[in-house]
């Protein structure tokens, strides 16, 4: 039985639908990350699955359990909001004791609780600290900590790191990471950003539009977007329209593509993906290898981004595509003709 | 410009800091040294008497219990419409949230003639119960009860807290209780351990606020109490007026004023300590449209209750004034203009209006002329003198109007001063309440004006005569209507200070009012209604019409 499985939630808001039809199934001590653009109903799923918001269609399942009558404060789900809501009018260990203090733990208990939680978060010195003067990160461990502390079943994130500035992101992604896989919490952290997703899911459900999109793992995701609107949400812009010739090759503006057509039909309208990691620059003129498809163009631009090279070449037919060079290779300049040795594997098709 | 050196800022303020010593500090003294040295001897003998007789302690217990209980209704039944306007986004929200500030701006006689005529002995709910079901007397007997003075206390300052604690709440992020719960408190957990923490500064200052009011209540326990009912205010009118015992009118109105003064100082305190302790949010993500079942009920249930309560004493006036025994005409407000020959008041009533708009101009001209020099003085920063005058200008504010018009009776009575058969005592007395109102609506204005706007008009070459004309009393000119407007709705609706002082053939409106209706006879209850009704609607048009002016945030006391 799943540990938890959300089945075709409906949800309008003032006549807009938010959710249309959303399912999802996951196990225990997974962590599962809702990727999606804003306005894509990511934080409306999260509070439906808090109780918090009531869906006019489709269930929540907790351990084969129909939720739909269990309140929110008695469904034992932690849960971090977008901003963090602490209670301005309790200091730092009364935040994270408020969960306890409602579980009716007694006094030690609680205490001995709080004071774990403050450890893991490393806050340990802040307990009677004002929330009014902790700084973001502050904020943000001690939201954590008091959405762990009442050993809740499942953990919900709220954008967790959406309003800290970038540096610190980085470092507190990492940290959430570390606890949660070490505590083996059951996770659903939502967030917009693909690069937080990647770094902190075992599985990853991209929503647009109300709908999940596609649902894998970061490494499936990446290599095999479902549609073109994923794959742009992901960050891969590469995108070309082609017809199926055989069933390894497509053909397309670009000229004919060597990669396999993944059981499309011959004749058949799809979307070529190359991922800005697949190409090689050759400047001569020594043919492409069996298997591998040559693309030709012109440098427009070229940017050194430290680790990389990021590079923007024109095709004849003016398609514009964008690679990641490694920074070892000399660079090429703008104006240069150059030919993109493509390899098979960095070649997706998807449906038109 | 150069800033005006500190003789010119002295001059500014000499004439308001005049007329505040002359009538109101001095006042202020004489009725310290009538109640502590009656005939110029020390003599501690009233204030003694206050305490050791039980007739005034009762009276402070009264006022007391009346005004905390009136309180605690006000914010029992005020919360869930502060909740509705804080959280919810509904068609017509903003109009209805003006239109519940009008029962606080009424005259308190309008307000005690307008729940007279819905559920009085003679009103409109009694009537329709003795002919729909026979009764042979009134089946409500609520007049001179507590429960009376209950009803019109939470009525006239419902808004108060709706708008001080609806403010708080619309700023709180839903979010809190979202968490509380989530951390496994109930609903009504989250409320009690969150959200009632979290507001309580507000619901604080509220309460204070509406407990000050009740305190001073005058008009209401007048003439919905009875003679069984006295407050402080109540008793000192007594006191003075009808039993002309001047020593006890006096140790009371000096414990009105110490009680007035500390309740102030703790409000004042309050409101420095209670700025907000969380960040606020905006609107956006605090409230949200009506979208379930639920939200529809909550929402237009609250509001329908609402505005039952609060519309139907206002209405039931409108309608008593129509209805005569013979159907519904216009004859009470023909009998307003008519009545010459056997009135009470030797006058036709509609001389009242005459004096009583009168009243008002000449309060509005003169609140003016205070209130603005005393806006410019305080509107920049002068370090020490600012300090200190701030709060004394506002110090009449803090002072019950029975106090400030029994001050002028037993000060003004004598040459070089003697004003008491002079027309102009009523306006003193009421630019002494409408001033503060006229300052507080100006300052804003003033100090949101840049420097630079008025350094770079002085370098474009104004003088700075022409500065302030020509750059900044346009800028103010919308403030300045507000003070007027302010100055002149107070002065019309003026009652405590008037009882004491108008002459009895130069009654205002409030005062024909409640004349007219301490008479027998559906006549005089009749003009009493129409009366109360043109006095209704001129402060609400003056109310409404100052919404639609103001430009500052909501909620502002």
């Amino acid at each position: 039985m799943a540990f938890l499985q959300v089945k075709g939630i409906f949800k309008t808001f003032g006549g807009t639908p938010v959710l249309r039809g959303v399912s999802l199934t996951m196990e225990e001590a997974r962590i599962l990350c809702i990727l999606g653009p804003s306005g894509s109903g990511k934080t409306t799923l999260l509070r439906v699955i808090a109780g918090l918001e009531r869906p006019e269609q489709g269930s929540v399942l907790f351990k084969g359990r129909d939720l739909r009558n269990i309140r929110p404060h008695l469904r034992r789900f932690g849960m971090m909001f977008q901003e963090y809501a602490l209670f301005p009018h309790l200091d730092v260990w009364g935040n994270i004791a408020f969960g306890l203090t409602m579980l009716g733990l007694p006094r030690s208990e609680r205490d001995k609780r709080t004071g774990e939680m403050l450890s893991l978060v490393g806050l340990q010195g802040l307990s009677g600290r004002k929330v009014s003067e902790l700084s973001g990160g502050e904020r943000q461990r001690v939201a954590l900590a008091r959405s762990l502390a009442p050993y809740p079943r499942l953990l919900l994130l709220d954008e967790p790191l959406g309003s800290l500035d970038r540096g610190l992101r980085e470092k507190l992604l990492g940290d959430l990471r570390e606890i949660l896989r070490r505590i083996g919490m059951t996770t659903i952290v939502v967030t917009h950003d693909q690069a937080e997703a990647f770094a902190i899911a075992d599985t990853i459900a991209v929503m647009d539009q109300g709908e999940i999109a596609q649902m894998d793992t970061p490494e499936n995701l990446y290599r095999q977007p479902a549609n073109p609107d994923v794959a742009r949400f992901l960050g891969l812009v590469n995108l070309v329209e082609g017809r199926v010739e055989t069933v390894s090759s497509i053909a397309t503006p670009l000229g004919l593509l060597h990669v396999s057509s993944h059981g499309h039909e011959k004749d058949k309208e799809v979307t070529v993906l190359i991922r800005p990691d697949a190409a090689v620059i050759r400047r001569g003129d020594e043919p492409a290898p069996p298997g591998i498809s040559a693309v030709e163009g012109i440098v427009h631009d070229c940017l050194f981004k430290g680790r990389s090279y990021h590079v923007e070449v024109r095709t004849s037919g003016s398609q514009a595509l964008f690679f990641d060079l490694p920074q070892n290779e000399p660079a090429p300049s703008a104006g240069d003709r150059v030919r993109l040795l493509l390899s098979p594997g960095a070649i997706t098709v998807m449906p038109g | 410009m150069r800033p005006p050196g500190n003789r010119a800022a002295i001059l500014l303020v000499a004439l308001p800091l005049a007329f505040l010593g002359v009538f109101y500090f001095y006042p202020l003294f004489e009725i310290f040294s009538v109640s502590l040295a009656p005939g110029g001897q020390w003599d501690p003998g009233n204030i003694i008497a206050l305490f050791s007789t039980g007739s005034s302690l009762r009276i402070l217990w009264f006022t007391t219990w009346q005004a905390a209980l009136s309180t605690v209704l006000t914010v029992v039944l005020a919360l869930p419409a502060a909740y509705v306007f804080a959280r919810y986004r509904f068609p017509g929200k903003s109009l209805i949230h003006s239109c519940t500030a009008i029962p606080f701006v009424l005259p308190s006689v309008v307000v005690a003639a307008a729940f007279s005529a819905l559920l009085g002995d003679r009103g409109l709910i009694n009537d329709w119960l003795m002919e729909t079901w026979g009764f042979p007397s009134p089946p409500i007997r609520l007049d001179q009860s507590i429960a009376f003075i209950l009803m019109a206390h939470v009525f006239y300052n419902f808004t108060v807290v709706l708008r001080i604690v609806g403010g708080f709440w619309s700023r709180m992020h839903p979010d809190l209780s979202h968490a509380a719960q989530v951390l496994g408190a109930s609903p009504w957990q989250a409320f009690w351990k969150i959200t009632f923490p979290v507001l309580r500064p507000g619901i604080m200052a509220a309460s204070l606020l509406v407990f000050i009011f009740c305190f001073s209540s005058f008009g209401v326990i007048l003439i919905l109490g009875g003679p069984r009912y006295a407050t402080v205010e109540v008793a000192i009118y007594r006191q003075a007026m009808h039993l002309f015992n001047l020593p006890m009118a006096a140790a009371l109105s000096l414990l009105q004023i110490c009680f007035l003064f500390a309740f102030m100082w703790v409000y004042t305190r309050l409101q420095r300590s209670a700025s907000v302790p969380f960040t606020p949010e905006s609107l956006k993500t605090t409230q949200r449209d009506i979208a379930t079942n639920r939200d529809r009920v909550v929402v237009w249930g609250t509001v329908f209750l609402m505005l039952l309560f609060l519309g139907s004493p206002l209405l039931a006036l409108v309608v008593r004034s129509l209805s005569t025994g013979s159907g519904s005409s216009l004859l009470y407000y023909r009998a307003i203009f008519e009545n010459a020959g056997q009135s009470i008041f030797y006058i036709p009533p509609v001389a009242a209006i005459g004096y009583s708009v009168g009243f008002a101009l000449a309060t509005l001209v003169m609140s003016l002329c205070i209130g603005l020099p005393v806006a410019i003085f305080l509107s920049r920063n002068r370090g020490l003198a600012t300090s200190l005058l701030d709060p004394l200008f506002m110090l009449p504010l803090a002072t019950s109007s029975v106090t400030l018009g029994f001050g002028f009776i037993v000060a003004l009575d004598e040459p070089p001063l003697n004003l008491r058969a002079s027309l102009i005592i009523v306006p003193l007395a009421h630019t002494l309440v409408a001033y503060p109102f006229v300052v507080r609506s100006i300052l804003p204005g003033l100090r949101s004006i840049p420097a630079h706007i008025r350094e770079s008009a002085m370098l474009l070459g104004a003088a700075p005569g022409t500065v302030w004309w020509k750059v900044v009393a346009p800028m103010v000119r919308r403030s300045l209507a507000v003070g007027a407007v302010f100055a002149f709705t107070v002065s019309i609706g003026e009652f405590g200070a008037t009882a004491f002082l108008a002459r009895p053939e130069v009654p205002t409106v409030p005062l024909a009012i409640y004349r007219f209706l301490g008479q027998p006879g559906a006549m005089n209850y009749g003009q009493a209604m129409a009366m109360s009704t043109i006095l209704m609607l001129v402060t609400a048009a003056g109310f409404l019409f100052l919404e639609k002016l103001r430009t500052g945030p909501e909620g502002e006391f």
